[in-house]
């Protein structure tokens, strides 16, 4: 049986709402990201998980207790916050043993428990001062520390890096997922940002509107992406219209295709949209798939450091909701391609790379996106 | 199935609702539940049963039996000398001549003049103050705050020195007198200035700069900017200011008491009732209808907060004056005015205090400081006051504190604790006067279970925090809003009851405010005088009553010495609450940042 059941919880408020029969099940030891872009209930989900918000209906099961019902203080989490919430008023390893018994007997083992933690949080030595002379990331290790304390076996974190600048997020994923595989204690970090859950997650939550759209590994999520909205919400992704013909056979423009991977919910005739990460697009043949091949005009080039991006102008009948279609290429695909503004070229989509979904349904999701 | 059918019935689905809510909030936050419901007891119990008692009195002969509109009909002039309805048409056609007109017109005259006039004399100081560059700005501030230290009685009797029979200034009058409308508007612009220039002093500094930093780089004149730019953007604070102190004039008592000759108004009509022919069926109607004009400013007031909040954005940008030496000489000569009128009601009142008899003897003594020689004064109403003033402060402050938390910090239920907020709110719209009357009926009722607290000292302090609750429940509230939010949600993820971070956390970060509200408790129960007017007894007289009495009695300069005492007492506890919170703060500088 798995750790955390989530059976179709619904949250509304007054006439809103912000979750909808949302199920779900986490694995002892997982580490969970639910990742969905501002306001489609992420932490709704969460705070309901912790008993912070009191579900409409559905149940919550943890541990093979039905805790739907408990009050926050019942349930077995330690919870971080995007504000950290740390007591300003107490040091740092006041703040770290706030949650552990206390008491005369306990002070030696409280004490060590606050070394070992700042230390594997590698702040050793800050226990005794106060939040407000502390760092942005040294904050937020302290906060974490503090949850890990009573040693919960569910750590939920709300957007825990997202007030920290670049380098130190960086840093502190890679920690944040050495202490869970560590301790294995079952995370659920919430984040709007993709790389993030992508780096950091066993598996990943993407959530819109208050409705789960995909559950799936990060590789699952980003080369099998079940809907639009996952396919333009999660990494680069260029889109294209077409009709379905019947069965796995398309009409692109004028030409037609066989794509291996289709969803159930595609009619014959409907009106679809085809789409292919930039990556994956080519300039060159491959003689071991099939592809389809536009004949496109540059109409721009950007030096982006690493990699050159270029957009090549979409014919009329192809364009969704822009009128380029564009390919990232490095230093040597560059040199070798010789491309230059204005100038006609051969691209290849090869079938196996696109992915094609109802354009009614991508509509609705990539404007709310 | 019997089951299936009441399932499916959307009245039951309801009622499951409703009672698994309640089981919810019972299993699961018994405490909360508790604490909750008895603070809501409370509330009721000092605010809105005694107010409902008050209605109820109104309505009612002396003996407790139910006469409809007779008493407002009594006091609206409505019956012949038979005591018989002489018809809504008579009344009307002899109403202008009848005495409520007569007060009800002068209430109304005194506070819109009283009003008008401070709002822009306070405008102008506040504008002195954050708009131009004079010099002693602190100093300014400070003497501005005078006239809170201490009863609207004192400026009252300043202006008997100055400007009465035998003032000094009697000149600038030229013929007319002080006792009457004149004294009583000078009085009350004197004892609301330092209300009023809060509120726009606030307003001001809210007031987007980035505005006047355009109107001035467009080199628009600083008197078109104002019209232009300053006042549409005060618009609300004036507002607010305007009915704020019209609130207070109409409802004080102590000013047209000392100076208001016959000059009768509603406040002085109802402790004639009450005091004077012992007529409290008749004062309770005067009441309700001092109860208009404070609903009207509560609601106005309320409106125009909510508008102001959306008005200052997170991007607002705090002005800085520009040298501007011909403005700043404007504005030192009408802050200087204004100051030294302030200054010469303070010193007259204190040199007064401090003569033999004047204006034949003016040798200075100490002989009026000898309270206990007087008639309706003693040292002891003196010692009543702090006894008084420290218990309220006392109790007072962890009650509205700890109910403001509740307000704010409680997990779960909504309801209720809008229901505390709205209930802490109602005290404001309360004039001192209507709210004493409304204690003496409630808890001086012989079948009430609480009348053991009506009960001397017991029975002042709670009126008195009351009467000030509501101004100590907002700071607490702007307070603890300020906490983060997620603190208490911290605690239980923790497994901390939420007492325990109350006292650790909580209490301590706030410590600043409670002191705040602990000091604001204290002096305004040493200088009120209607709250309590109804509710002292012979061994619990105080020292604002005392100054009343004995100004009655024509002991005037007594009088002014006790009003001394109260001011002096009021300015030593401000002075000592600075000192505190500033070594309070430097204390906890290491986490305050
Ligand atoms: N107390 C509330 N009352 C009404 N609406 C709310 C409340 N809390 C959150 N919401 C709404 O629920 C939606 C989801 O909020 P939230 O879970 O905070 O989103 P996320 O964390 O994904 O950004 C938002 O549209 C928000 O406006
Ligand atoms: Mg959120």
């Amino acid at each position: 049986m798995s750790y955390l059941q989530i059976d179709g919880v619904s949250k509304q408020y007054d006439d809103f709402t912000a979750l909808q029969s949302i199920s779900l099940t986490v694995e002892q030891g997982e580490f969970i990201c639910f990742l969905g872009p501002s306001g489609c209930g992420k932490t709704t989900l969460l705070r309901t998980i912790a008993g912070l918000e009191e579900q409409t209906t559905g149940r919550i099961i943890q541990g093979g207790q039905d805790i739907s019902d408990l009050p926050p203080s019942k349930r077995d989490f330690g919870i971080v916050f995007q504000s950290y919430a740390l007591f300003p008023n107490l040091t740092v390893a006041q703040n770290i043993v706030y949650g552990l018994k206390q008491g005369r007997k306990k002070k030696e083992r409280n004490a060590q428990r606050v070394n070992d933690l700042l230390a594997m949080m590698e702040i050793p030595d800050q226990g005794h001062k106060y939040p407000s002379q502390l760092s942005g990331g040294q904050q937020q290790r302290v906060a974490v520390a503090r949850a890990l304390a009573p040693e919960p076996n569910l750590l939920l974190l709300d957007e825990p890096l997202s007030a920290l600048d670049a380098k130190v997020r960086e840093h502190l994923r890679k920690q944040m997922k050495s202490i869970q595989r560590e301790l294995g204690v079952t995370f659920i970090l919430v984040t709007h940002d993709q790389e993030e859950a992508i780096s950091m997650a066993d598996r990943i939550v993407v959530m819109n509107q208050g409705r789960i759209e995909q559950v799936g590994t990060p590789t699952e999520i980003y080369e099998k992406p079940n809907s639009a909205f996952v396919a333009d919400f999660i990494g680069q992704m260029n889109f294209f219209r077409g009709q379905s013909i019947q069965g796995n056979a398309f009409r692109m423009g004028s030409s037609t295709l066989k794509l291996e991977h289709i969803g159930e919910n595609i009619c014959s005739g409907e009106e679809v949209l085809f789409c292919i990460r930039p990556e994956k697009v080519s300039l060159w043949p491959d003689k071991l798939q099939r592809s389809s091949i536009l004949q496109l005009k540059v109409s721009h080039l950007e030096f982006r450091g690493s990699y050159c991006r270029v957009e090549f102008v979409l014919p009329q009948e192809l364009r969704f909701d822009r009128s380029t279609l564009y390919i990232d290429l490095t230093e040597e695909e560059m040199q070798r391609a010789n491309l230059t503004l204005g100038k006609n070229t051969d691209v290849y989509l090869p079938h196996h790379q696109m992915h094609v979904f109802p354009q009614k349904e991508a509509v609705q999701a990539v404007v709310a996106a | 199935m019997l089951s299936d059918s009441t399932h499916s019935n959307p009245l039951f689905a309801i009622w499951k609702k409703g009672t698994r809510f309640l089981q919810k909030d019972f299993q699961t936050n018994l405490g909360g539940f508790f604490t909750l419901s008895l603070a809501v007891a409370v509330l009721c119990l000092v605010i809105l049963l005694p107010l409902s008692f008050l209605f109820i009195k109104s309505f009612q002969d002396q003996d407790g039996l139910f006469i409809g509109w007779f008493n407002f009909a009594e006091y609206f002039s409505l019956l012949d000398e038979q005591g018989n309805f002489i018809g809504l048409l008579e009344g009307l056609r002899s109403f202008p001549d009848s005495a409520v007109a007569v007060s009800l017109g002068n209430s109304l005259q005194i506070s819109l003049i009283s009003a008008v006039l401070v709002t822009s004399l306070a405008l102008l100081y506040a504008y002195g103050l954050s708009r131009t560059n004079i010099p002693f700005k602190g100093a300014w501030k400070v003497v501005a705050q005078i006239p809170i230290l201490a009863p609207s009685l004192l400026p009252a009797i300043s202006l008997f020195y100055l400007f009465g029979n035998q003032g000094i200034l009697k000149g600038l009058l030229m013929g007319e007198s002080i006792y009457g409308p004149i004294g009583i508007v000078l009085g009350e612009v004197i004892w609301t200035f330092p209300h009023a220039l809060m509120i726009l002093l606030t307003g001001l500094s809210l007031s987007d700069a980035r505005l006047y930093e355009a109107a001035e780089s467009m080199k628009v004149s600083k008197m078109k900017i104002f019209f232009t730019v300053t006042l549409p953007g005060m618009k609300y604070p004036l507002i607010s200011t305007f009915f704020v102190v019209f609130t207070l004039v109409i409802t004080d008592f102590g000013i047209p008491k000392v100076i208001g000759g016959d000059y009768s108004v509603l406040a002085t009509d109802i402790y004639k009732q009450v005091v004077g022919q012992q007529n409290f069926q008749v004062g309770s109607v005067i009441g309700l209808i001092l109860l208009f004009p404070a609903l009207l400013s509560f609601y106005v007031d309320r409106r125009i907060q909510r508008k102001q909040v959306a008005l200052v954005t997170a991007k607002s940008v705090v002005y800085k004056s520009k040298k501007n030496p011909k403005l700043d000489a404007i504005f030192l000569v009408i802050n200087g005015l204004i100051a030294s009128a302030i200054l010469s009601i303070l010193f007259m009142a204190a040199f007064a205090s401090l003569i033999e008899f004047w204006p034949y003897n003016l040798s200075l003594t100490l002989s009026n400081y000898d309270f206990d020689q007087m008639d309706g004064g003693s040292w002891e109403a003196f010692r009543n006051s702090l006894e008084m003033a420290g218990w309220t402060a006392l109790f007072g402050t962890p009650l509205i504190f700890s109910f403001a938390y509740l307000s704010q910090k409680m997990v779960g239920f909504r309801r209720t604790k809008n229901l505390i907020h709205l209930l802490s709110m109602i005290p404001l719209a309360v004039p001192g006067m209507v709210l004493g009357l409304a204690y003496v009926f409630f808890f001086n009722h012989p079948d009430n279970p609480l009348n053991f607290l009506y009960d001397g000292m017991t029975i002042l302090v709670l009126c008195t925090i009351v009467h000030f609750y509501t101004v100590s429940h907002l700071t607490a509230v702007t307070a603890l809003k300020q906490i983060d939010s997620e603190f208490e949600a911290v605690s239980a993820s923790l497994k901390v009851t939420q007492l325990v971070t109350f006292f650790r956390v909580t209490v301590p970060i706030c410590l600043p405010v409670i002191l705040d509200i602990s000091v604001y408790l204290f002096m305004n129960a040493m200088t009120t005088v209607s709250a309590v007017i109804f509710l002292y007894s012979s061994d619990t007289t105080l020292a604002s009553i005392a100054v009343l009495n004995m100004d009655d009695a024509g002991d005037t300069a007594p009088a002014a010495a006790m009003a001394m005492m109260i001011l002096m007492t009021s300015a030593c506890v401000r002075l000592l609450h600075l000192v505190i919170t500033r070594k309070m703060i430097a204390r906890t500088q290491s986490w305050r940042k």
